[in-house]
């Protein structure tokens, strides 16, 4: 740029403004080198750019994943990259096969959690060494011993309360650190060989889609993410994917611009309305009213697909007007089965048994509106209607001017919602697992299941509800329930004899796998022990306590009678029975302190009475703090295993060694192996050979290393056998080895495969497409997993009759927690996978540092709060101290708090204070004979969060 | 101004020590760099009505001992900051410019303390905008700052380097001053300073 | 200013950004790891409307107007949001039950995502989206003509602009002067630091960590003058891309898709022909053509509503995601970058009480080097 020399082209040249008049004359001089300088050439300082260089630099690079149950968005293909032998950073894989050209392929998946993990590892939360607690629980004096003294103490102390008290008294709390691979295989083979007790978390953690179950008869059952691709409408209901679906979320943007309608139904105007088309919003709890007046507008405008509602669901099936039951065969005949039921056949005009072993109709043309008599076996008539004519009936309730004073929604609205539903040629779900959170959840999902049934929306590309995904490689099982690998032959054998007896019995072999996990709650079976784990709670750990009040009016007699009843009548499984003491609880990578509802009751009614509380971690926690033993468990990228998955996401994940673990951190595998062998050593110097369990099982403690590691052939050390092992025993992973998995981080699953829950989806999994769940039932008209064999609308249990609840309704929340004027709703957040990383330095950095409860600014107003403000929140049951957050997306009435802050990121209290979460009873029901009773994972009750009442007030800080 | 010959330099090189206040400052007058001659549009545009540099004048003196030279330096500083700093200018060769810090063929060495820094830096400038680490030169300084006055010495070996100023008992140079007002948040070419080059002669 | 051979240019569709900060984290985690960076997020997602990141960056002033540049400050430490100091070792072994964990330096009272899903707007009204910066590398940089030691280049081969860190003295002039505010200050090190567009990464073929690591494929990076790759198509065929702020007469390289918003809702609860996200506010961020482009990108996707094809949906939908990246789409792992030995690598792991006696009330709290403490 030249610059004129002269001084007032010098100050143009400059582009300066007027000089101050009195400048010196040595002013003039520099102005005339100042014209050199605009030659001076900028001197080469491309060194500098070096240390930018180095950053991005490693030594190697191994593949990782997160063993964490992020459930529907699990898991992610990363790579870890290594420095100097310790974790420098991490970043996705992204190497997934596109599964046509027709969809978006999934890369790369990953979130900001994972992407952090190479942090979290190594954040202050993470402990190394084995710790010994000196003072008192929750003091967090700790002491550092060797494993050998650590375990060595456990061995004796299990060894004697097994041996005075029972094998029952020793629980294992076995949440997110459930992989159903290594981690699992050691905690399940140490349950099944110890009798000692597995708690079944599932329907505690409120995740057990009852209304799913109630429905389909199953949890199970979902499409793959790419598979969303297809549908030209997807409604997003009871779930928050932009919060929770991180890795998938792509999908469904991408869908929206290939002309996917988008809808989200939520009482706030939460991250994914954001993304939608329409946000319906409705009062916390009452979208069972929502989904019955689209119900009710898909029949009133005849906009219903009645070939699927009369071959795939139990509308034509005939029930008795005189005692609410389904007329079935042992109404009809001697001997006839209480399973078998009646349609009544528009062609020929008679009652006809429905079919049975397949859902083919064949020449049936099922009247879905017919009210007829028949006459039952003691000569007596009967007035019977079908199913749908019941429903019909039941839905002229839910007129759309009913309905938008239940849900405070528009009429309009309802309408525009009814229309797209009816319009669409392929809709589908997008629902986690928040409606099971509320009271009524039940009823929420029957009633929305309905719609998707009324307009036979199942079981095709871009069609159909779907409540759990669930994915795993089926070696797991065999290996986990072997003596050793010499008996595998006999074990399958004697497996599917056991399947095949129950098929000869008239079982679809679904039915007969989710029958055989049954007996996980049984004693003196092969299989490991399981218990309920909201039982256990509630009975042991004094929950139920908290729940004989005046919330629910509508029972006949206390709570907490109802629990009793179910489970001293076996109706419900616990163990260890009422009236005997648990004793020890080990929590593997699993955090009870902090996450059962209710709050402190446990550390005053069953911590006390606890000999022993273990926890086996990678980091300090709640439950940590208050445990007598800290066993540090290796992280994820200093351990070799995989994970079970889901659909949405089909693809086995491995983690691998990345470095060796820190400190003196062992592998979960290992960790159990070594406890084993030091309760076998402790065993025989105390000369203690087989002992009886309460339930005249033998538990050889003796031998229970051997036991355990088949042996030997599965030593301490052989994590990485053991990992290879379920991968060759599985069907349905293809061919891949474990070394070969090892090297591409990933390997897409071929079918589902014979795990009972993976069964569950019930399709086959078709090179270059999509996943569909249920083509098994729609297309091959195999039985749905219900008594009826049907997707089931009409539940003639009693408990269910009872309390209304035969067909799906909505029913007001009952005022849990007191008559207080809000709600408090919930969610999982964002930054987040329960607490794994609530308190992670860097995801602190990007929100508020600490917990934090939405409240909305009229709301807020009322109260004289401003944002930040701490606030008292209270019910009948507790309180908790709490910072304000204003937010204009919740609605009047409504408070939300995010999930899994563990209990010293509050002031005072815990948010688990006000939450009561009692039971509902019709979740209690067992010996049914049905799809109804307790089964691994689900048939259980639940534990409720999302609707308890409370009030708020400003406090100073 | 003359640098006296002393004995014992050691108390001379703490600021705070009263030898300083006993010997006969020199004041130099400053002005601040004039705005048209900062070396961006923008910081012409953002300072062309704020004031800065606006030190009139700050108090100087130096002594030396035969090997080492010390540099006082002293001016109103109301509110102390990291950001407060003062540099001595010395020619290395030619007849430098002081305002425009010097050029190729004369260009100018710098020592240069910082409030927020241990000791000084010492750059070397052809011109407005070309600063650049220094040559490694024997020096230092230490600052404080006692009822609003800033106190600052800087010292030097004597003697010849290259591509810094020489120094040597018995001749004569140049020094010149700039001194920044750190809560003013002035910097680079923000600056008070000493308009031209002050004689220095060096007592032999 | 040398001429500039090639452009490089980011995409950001706001369609898509689903607000999960893996981009902070992943920037973060290659490059602000050293001392003194424990504040810095070269790459920034913030709720909008909003304050952003730094607080209130848009009243700061800088950049130009009509050529001439204009004066602008600093935010200070608390408009930039600090790492939060948690006193973890108290709360876990300081030996007294109950201590909550909080920062030492006092509960916070903003960070770099403080109003996260805040937005404005009344319920059932609100509105808020995602929007995520870097920065712009801009080709009329405010940084680089403020910089009185010309410290800041423009690199000729592909318009990334850089800090030389060696060359700079700390005065933050183009801290000051960027109007984006995304230039950071290192207190350790004395210099500005910012963004520098993964160049090691582009150098290999790789793109950038931010935009590579997103899992809502929200960006597209590619040269602004390839005719066949998506960022041309984007900004120039279909016009869909817009710069934030143009009036800040930088001339940012990174451009945004806006966002789509469901509609308002009226007072019987029914759904209006209104957008939530007003148009002034859509025009405020992205100037007078943003209307055009709303319009157009609804057209596109009523289109494939209709069962037509639309070039533009399919370029934003990018089937194959390696398509995102132009000639940038090696992966890491392709490329050999092995690292010097004795790298400045450790980490600090909380070691507690090795022994404990009853006597010894506070414990010993060490931080260890794993690499030696095995």
């Amino acid at each position: 740029m030249a610059v004129n020399l002269s001084r007032r082209g010098f100050l143009q040249g400059l582009g300066a403004s007027t000089l101050v008049l009195s400048t010196p004359s040595f002013v003039a001089r520099a102005a005339a080198a100042v014209s050199d300088l605009a030659g001076l050439p900028i001197p080469d300082y491309s060194a500098w750019q070096d240390i930018y260089q180095t950053q991005w630099s490693w030594d190697k690079i191994a593949k990782g994943t997160h063993l964490i149950n992020c459930w529907y968005q699990s898991h992610c293909a990363w790579d870890v990259y290594v420095k100097d032998g310790l974790v420098y950073r991490e970043e996705q894989t992204a190497k997934y096969p596109q599964t046509n050209s027709d969809v978006p392929d999934f890369n790369p998946r990953g979130c900001q959690k994972g992407c952090a993990f190479s942090n979290r590892m190594y954040d202050a939360t993470r402990v190394i060494h084995p710790l010994k607690r000196v003072g008192e629980r929750g003091e967090g004096k700790w002491k550092r011993v060797s494993w050998d003294e650590a375990l060595t103490d456990i061995a004796d102390r299990y060894i004697d309360v097994t041996v005075n008290e029972g094998s029952d008294r020793t629980i294992w709390d076995i949440g997110p650190g459930m992989d159903l691979a290594t981690s699992s295989a050691a905690v399940f083979r140490f349950s099944k060989f110890t009798r000692s007790v597995l708690l079944d978390m599932n329907t505690e953690i409120g995740d057990g889609h009852r209304g799913a179950l109630e429905t389909l008869g199953k949890i199970s059952g979902e499409r793959s993410a790419d598979d969303f691709f297809y549908s030209d409408l997807i409604l997003i209901w009871g779930s928050n994917p932009i919060y929770t679906q991180i890795p998938n979320a792509h999908f469904y943007t991408e869908a929206r611009y290939n002309g996917t309608k988008i809808i989200t139904i939520s009482p706030d105007y939460n991250a994914s309305a954001t993304k939608s088309d329409l946000w319906v919003p409705v009062k916390p709890g009452t979208d069972a009213a929502l989904a019955m007046g689209i119900a009710r507008w898909l029949v009133e405008h005849d906009k219903i697909d009645r070939a699927f509602m009369a071959e795939q669901t139990d509308m034509p099936l005939l029930v008795r007007a005189d005692t609410g039951k389904f007329l079935t065969e042992a109404d009809m005949q001697a001997s006839g089965s209480i399973h078998g039921f009646y349609l009544y056949d528009g062609a020929t005009k008679r009652l006809m048994p429905a079919p049975r072993k397949n859902l083919n109709l064949g020449e049936l043309q099922p009247d879905l509106e017919a009210i007829t008599t028949v006459t039952v076996r003691d000569g007596s008539e009967v007035s019977v209607s079908t199913v749908f004519s019941l429903l019909k009936d039941s839905l002229q309730l839910y007129t759309l001017a009913h309905v938008s004073k239940v849900c405070g929604t528009g009429e309009k609205m309802i309408e525009l919602m009814a229309q797209s539903v009816s319009n669409s040629k392929a809709m589908t779900n997008i629902t986690s697992s928040s409606l099971n959170k509320y009271f009524h959840g039940n009823l929420i999902e029957r009633a929305m299941i309905l719609v998707f049934a009324l307009t036979g929306n199942m079981g095709r590309h871009g069609a159909g509800y779907s409540a759990f995904p669930f994915l795993t490689p089926d070696g797991f099982e065999p290996f986990t329930l072997i003596p050793d690998m010499h008996s595998l032959e006999q074990f399958a054998l004697q497996a599917h004899g056991m399947v095949e007896e129950k098929v000869a019995e008239g079982m679809t072999e679904e039915m007969a796998l989710y029958d055989l996990t049954k007996l996980v709650f049984t004693t003196n079976s092969p299989f490991p022990q399981a218990t309920c784990a909201t039982l256990f709670w509630a009975v042991h750990g004094g929950v139920k306590d908290l729940h004989d009040n005046n919330w629910t009016p509508f029972l006949t007699k206390p709570m907490s009678d109802y629990v009793l009843d179910a489970v001293n009548s076996g109706d419900q499984p616990l163990l260890p029975p009422v009236g005997k003491t648990p004793r020890i609880i080990f929590h593997f990578v699993s955090n009870s302190l902090r996450r059962v509802r209710g709050g402190d009751i446990l550390k005053e009614k069953l911590w006390p009475q606890l000999d022993l509380s273990v926890v086996l971690d990678m980091r300090m926690n709640t439950t940590a703090q208050h445990a007598d033993y800290f066993l540090p468990c290796a992280a994820w990228y200093e351990r070799n295993s995989f994970k079970w998955v889901t659909p949405l996401s089909p693809f086995l994940t491995a983690t691998t060694a990345a470095t060796e673990p820190l400190g003196s951190a062992k592998p979960d595998w290992e960790i159990i192996l070594l406890l084993s062998k030091a309760i076998q050593k402790r065993a025989k110097e105390r000369g203690i050979g087989t002992v009886k369990s309460p339930h005249g099982e033998d538990i050889a403690l003796d031998k229970l290393y051997d036991h355990m590691s088949m042996n030997g052939a599965f030593g301490e050390k052989d994590e990485e056998k053991v990992a290879a092992a379920i991968l060759q025993l599985s069907s349905n992973v293809g061919d891949i080895t474990w070394e070969e998995l090892k090297e591409t981080g990933f390997a897409r699953f071929t079918k589902p495969g014979g795990d009972s829950a993976s069964l569950g989806n019930m399709t086959d999994f078709k090179e270059g497409e999509t996943l569909v769940p249920h083509t098994h039932h729609v297309e091959k008209k195999v039985p749905w997993p219900t008594y009826t064999r049907r997707m089931q609308f009409y539940i003639d249990q009693d408990r269910y009759l009872e309390m209304g609840e035969a067909l799906p309704r909505h029913k007001d929340a009952p005022k849990i927690g007191g008559n207080h004027p809000f709600m408090l709703t919930g969610g999982h957040p964002r930054e987040s996978i329960h607490s794994t990383w609530r308190d992670n330095p860097l995801m602190l950095q990007l929100t508020r540092g600490e917990p934090y409860i939405l409240i909305c600014p009229l709301d807020a107003a009322g109260k004289g709060v401003e944002d930040g403000d701490l606030l008292r929140v209270f019910n009948d049951v507790g309180e908790f101290h709490v910072k304000a957050k204003l937010s204009p997306s919740l609605q009047p009435g409504q408070l939300l708090i995010y999930h899994a802050w563990e209990d010293y990121q509050f002031k005072k209290g815990t948010m688990r204070n006000v939450t009561p979460s009692p039971i509902n009873p019709v979740e209690l029901v067992g010996n049914t004979g049905t799809h109804l009773d307790p089964r691994f994972a689900t048939g259980q009750p639940s534990t409720f969060d999302r609707d308890a009442r409370v009030d708020v007030e400003k406090i100073e800080a | 101004m003359l640098v006296k010959r002393v004995t014992d330099i050691a108390p001379w090189r703490e600021p705070g020590n009263s030898v300083w206040q006993g010997m006969a400052a020199e004041s130099v007058a400053m002005m601040p760099t004039p705005v048209a001659l900062q070396p961006t549009q923008y910081i012409r545009v953002k300072w062309e009505t704020l004031p800065y540099g606006l030190l009139s004048s700050i108090s100087t003196g130096a002594v030396h001992d035969g090997e080492t030279i010390a540099f006082y330096t002293q001016w109103q500083c109301e509110v102390e900051h990291l950001k407060d700093a003062v540099a001595i200018a010395l020619p290395v060769r030619g007849q430098p410019i002081l305002m425009t810090m010097g050029s190729p063929d004369a260009p100018v060495h710098f020592l240069h303390w910082m409030a927020k820094k241990e000791g000084v830096r010492s750059t070397h400038s052809q011109g407005i905008g070309s600063t650049q680490l220094g040559v490694p030169v024997v020096a230092d300084g230490a600052g404080t700052w006692i009822d609003g006055q800033r106190r600052v010495v800087i010292t030097r070996q004597l003697g010849d380097f290259i591509e810094a100023a020489p120094l040597r008992p018995g001749t004569t140079s140049k020094i010149g001053y700039a001194v920044w007002l750190g809560a003013n948040d002035e910097r680079a070419g923000l600056k008070a300073f000493s308009m031209d080059w002050k004689p220095l002669e060096i007592e032999a | 200013m040398a001429k500039i051979k090639r452009q490089v240019a980011m995409i950001m569709d706001l369609n898509k950004c689903i607000g999960c900060q893996t981009c902070t984290i992943a920037c973060k985690t290659l490059w602000t790891r050293r001392k003194g960076m424990e504040h810095m997020l070269w790459n920034t997602v913030n709720t909008n409307p909003g304050t952003g990141t730094p607080r209130n960056y848009e009243t700061m002033g800088g950049g130009f107007k009509n050529g001439a540049a204009q004066p602008g400050i600093l935010p200070n430490r608390e408009d930039w949001g600090d790492r939060f100091d948690m006193n973890y070792e108290e709360v876990f072994y300081g030996g007294k039950k109950g201590t909550p964990l909080s920062d030492r330096k006092g509960d916070p009272k903003g960070g770099a995502n403080w109003d996260e899903d805040v937005g404005e707007g009344d319920y059932p009204n609100n509105y808020y989206f995602y929007l995520p910066r870097i920065c712009n590398h801009c080709t009329h940089p405010a940084c680089l003509e403020a910089c009185p030691r010309k410290a800041i280049e423009k690199r000729e081969e592909d318009g990334i602009v850089l800090i030389n860190e060696k060359k700079c003295r700390g005065y933050q002039f183009c801290a000051e002067a960027c109007p984006y505010k995304k230039i950071y200050f290192n207190e350790e090190e004395g210099v500005s630091q910012k963004c520098i567009f993964c160049l090691p990464r582009l150098q290999e073929g790789v793109a950038n960590a931010c935009a590579r690591q997103c899992p809502g494929r929200v960006r597209f990076v590619g040269y602004l003058d390839d005719e066949e790759g998506p960022i041309h198509k984007l900004v120039y065929k279909h016009k869909v891309a817009l710069t934030l702020h143009p009036e800040y007469g930088t001339q940012p390289n990174v451009f945004y898709v806006p966002p789509m918003s469901p509609p308002k809702i009226d007072a019987d609860g029914n759904p209006t022909d209104e957008s939530r996200i007003p148009p002034e506010y859509l025009e405020f961020l992205f100037g007078p053509e943003v209307h055009a482009v709303m319009k157009r990108v609804e057209a596109e996707r009523q289109k494939k509503m209709n069962g037509e094809e639309s070039e533009l949906m399919d370029l934003l939908i990018s089937r194959k995601w390696q398509d995102l990246f132009g000639p940038f789409s090696k992966s890491p792992a392709e490329v050999e970058r092995i690292s010097v030995a004795n790298s400045d690598q450790s980490v600090s792991v909380y070691d507690p009480a090795v022994q404990y006696t009853p006597d010894n009330e506070i414990h010993p709290i060490k931080f260890i080097n794993p690499m030696e403490d095995r």
